[in-house]
């Protein structure tokens, strides 16, 4: 099968940067917290009254964002709407079980069980935007936002779709943060800090001189040896036609247990690239990798790069790979 | 050029039994899985449930693991299924390297974190990693027993989940992008599950009747299925015989309300619709569907709107196997998929039960298991909370 090509036409986020813009590039606002917020936008130009008040503010940033990609695209219906989410509402999940517990399962909220399910946000937008075609969620810890492209990726190949809307988000939440903490996830001394994270992009087949850049390839692997993580890689630069990207992102945050693997990978398999960071700006989160891809695509619209890979890792050894190219 | 896209094997666990035959078993007699509560924990003895007929402790010995906080019963279902699904499809530990593994769930490990959260803040590490796990941490569980799967994914979209799953599965073969993929769902019942839908008042405090004028709501279920999805050269080469082809997908979105279908069930008749044109079929080439019937008073009537609008006024005979399972949520899919590759291969209508009375506007179900010609292709649905209404096309070959 011959590969059919695949640009980002747009893509934003809303995080602890100035949300919907790309002000990161030239004045990054720094973050020295171990546990930050986001910088919300105004919400009320994107819903109405009465939605704001039944909404919590991670459905509000993962609909915002993506209403702001379709608007800037100038998109109503997406052929796909793709979304990637490892815990869904934090707030609602969390607060579903505080009433099991103390209501002792009676009188509970149904608005907090159905905002607590995880496709709420694809199917709150598809409702918003009244976009009936193909819509899913992976929840896939954090390569959900990497399920999430592969699959309009995939897509694009067998020419079911055109374009598609994928996102990422993710909310932080004190609980989990003392939780996390224990696990050794986030809350070390000197590392980027655990965040609100919410990315949403439009993929499309169409060749604009507009679009940030092309998704050249994207693969997953689980606990790959190291000849296997070379030959697929391999693969992806052959198809793209390139002999190596010029840099390396990487999903580097300060934290030695989580460094460590990516530092080698990139060593061994990329020597003498340069390595990219983005989790130092947008922080640490399950939907991090969506910044990661956001941030690499704007990297490649506006420097002289010529393309990245993307790599992000799981702590159980799952990989992705995602190779951008500049138009 | 596509890759047609085959099953060579298939692994099931419900209310109904553990495997495909003691599942063909049930639903040749007609025998109910759906009854009072065993194991879970619930307050809410009163609502009858559809549980796998075994505790914990019997699925950990069944497969040979210990207790662990992380030992999600969705992860224990998961295992038994996938076991046999990968049994039947002669794949063994060294081949995984190229198989893909896709699997879904709603609530994946809720069932260990709801039974420590009061004391969630003082919790040791390992409590603390059960309580942050996630949706791909029981996809990661299930995985990890066999070996080296070549990936992972999870899907996780309500109660057309693992219908998902298998659709991102076969893009994967469509698009070059793997030559055999196990796609399917896991879900456990948990107190958290059967609240939340309570919650919404849905919960039926009977039996549940699919398409029954009298029905009031559905019964919760539990279980896994997993099915593998192949390439044709890929069976080729190992020299497998497919059990049947996965012919045609559709997914839609029915983008009308957080938890209600649209009356005229657009998102379903989008779904059947777009997954008929995939597999270059006529409504009247499918001999049964698998409803998604949940009989839920929303769910039936909605249903039964978009089948008569797509199938006109002769739809094939329809039944919904929840009466027998309970509605298994994230596991749903793939379990009626695995239901109907039984009814297949073994030639027999899974009839509906508790069926008695017609609903107005509503299609009849079928109650007798006995089919009037020759089970070619069949219909599975699946649909979700906020409209992720799914539909896929199993083909004899």
């Amino acid at each position: 099968m011959t590969t059919r090509r695949v640009y980002i036409q747009e893509a934003s986020q809303i995080s602890i940067q100035e949300p919907l813009s790309e002000s990161w590039m030239k004045s990054p606002a720094l973050c020295r917290e171990p546990f930050a917020r986001a910088v919300d936008p105004p919400f009320s130009q994107y819903f109405a009254p009465n939605q704001m008040r039944r909404s919590t503010a991670y459905l509000k940033r993962a609909l915002a964002v993506s209403l702001e990609v379709l608007k800037r695209c100038g998109i109503e219906h997406p052929d796909a709407i793709i979304t990637g989410t490892c815990f869904g509402s934090l707030e609602r999940t969390n607060g579903f079980l505080s009433q099991l517990c103390s209501n002792k399962e009676e009188a509970l909220s149904p608005m907090f069980f159905m905002q607590a399910i995880h496709n709420a946000v694809g199917t709150s937008l598809a409702i918003l935007t009244d976009t009936k075609s193909y819509n899913t969620t992976y929840s896939h810890a954090t390569l959900s936002f990497d399920a999430a492209l592969l699959d309009a990726y995939m897509q694009m190949q067998l020419g079911n779709i055109s374009n598609a809307l994928v996102g990422a988000h993710e909310e932080t939440s004190a609980i989990h943060f003392e939780l996390f903490k224990k696990c050794g996830y986030v809350g070390i001394e000197g590392m980027a800090p655990y965040a609100d994270i919410s990315v949403a992009m439009m993929l499309t087949a169409k060749y604009n001189p507009q679009n940030l850049c092309e998704v050249a390839g994207i693969r997953l692997c689980y606990k790959p040896s190291a000849e296997k993580i070379k030959e697929l890689t391999e693969k992806m630069l052959h198809v793209a036609e390139l002999e190596s990207p010029e840099a390396v992102m990487t999903g580097v945050n300060g934290n030695p247990a989580n460094d460590t693997p990516y530092l080698e990978l990139a060593k061994r398999l990329f020597k003498n690239k340069p390595l990219l960071t983005y989790k130092n700006l947008f922080g640490e989160n399950f939907a991090a990798s969506a910044a990661g891809v956001y941030a690499a695509a704007h990297i490649l619209k506006k420097e002289t790069m010529g393309s990245i890979m993307v790599i992000n890792r799981t702590e159980k050894n799952e990989l992705s790979f995602t190779l951008l190219k500049r138009l | 050029m596509r890759e047609p896209v085959y099953i060579s094997g298939a692994g099931v666990i419900s209310a109904i039994g553990v495997g495909k035959e003691e599942t063909l078993s049930a639903l040749l007699n007609k025998r109910s899985g759906v009854g009072s509560m065993k194991y879970l924990t619930s307050r809410h003895r009163e609502i009858p449930v559809g549980e796998v007929k075994r505790s914990n402790d019997e699925l950990m010995q069944m497969v040979g693991i210990k207790e662990n906080p992380l030992t999600s019963r969705t992860v224990l279902l998961g295992i038994v299924a996938l076991k046999e699904a990968l049994n039947e499809a002669n794949l063994k530990r060294e081949d995984l390297r190229g198989v893909h593994f896709i699997s879904s769930t709603i609530v994946g490990g809720m069932d260990k974190r709801e039974l420590f959260f009061e004391n969630e803040r003082s919790c040791d590490r390992e409590h603390a990693l059960a309580a942050v796990q996630n949706c791909g941490t029981s996809t990661e569980r299930i995985a990890s027993y066999f070996g080296p799967f070549a990936s992972l994914s999870t899907v996780s979209t309500a109660c057309s989940s693992a219908t998902n799953a298998l659709i991102s599965a076969a893009f994967m073969i469509e698009s070059n992008m793997a030559d055999i993929v196990v796609a399917g769902g896991a879900e456990c019942l948990s107190i958290f599950h059967l609240n939340g839908f309570n919650s919404l008042m849905i919960l039926d405090s009977r039996p549940c009747r699919p398409f029954d004028k009298e029905r009031a709501g559905l019964n919760l279920g539990e279980g896994a299925a997993y099915l593998v999805l192949e390439s044709e050269s890929s069976l080729k080469r190992r020299g497998i015989k497919p059990l049947c082809r996965l012919a045609g997908y559709g997914n839609a979105c029915d983008a009308f309300h957080e938890t209600a279908s649209s009356p005229t069930g657009e998102g379903a008749y989008l779904a059947m619709q777009k997954a008929l044109e995939k597999a270059d079929l006529t409504p009247k080439d499918i001999d049964y569907i698998n409803a998604h019937g949940t009989a839920t008073q929303n769910n039936d009537e909605s249903e039964s709107c978009a089948i008569k609008r797509l199938f006109e006024n002769t739809p094939p005979p329809i039944s919904s196997t929840k009466s027998y399972t309970g509605h298994t949520t994230g596991a749903s899919g793939s379990i009626e998929a695995v239901i109907s590759l039984l009814a297949l291969e073994n030639q027999f209508l899974p009839a509906s039960l508790n069926w008695k009375t017609p609903m107005e506007g509503g299609i009849i179900p079928v109650t007798d298991i006995h089919p009037k010609r020759e089970i070619k292709k069949i219909m599975s649905n699946a649909f979700g909370f906020g409209g992720n209404d799914s539909s896929i096309i199993l083909s004899k070959v």
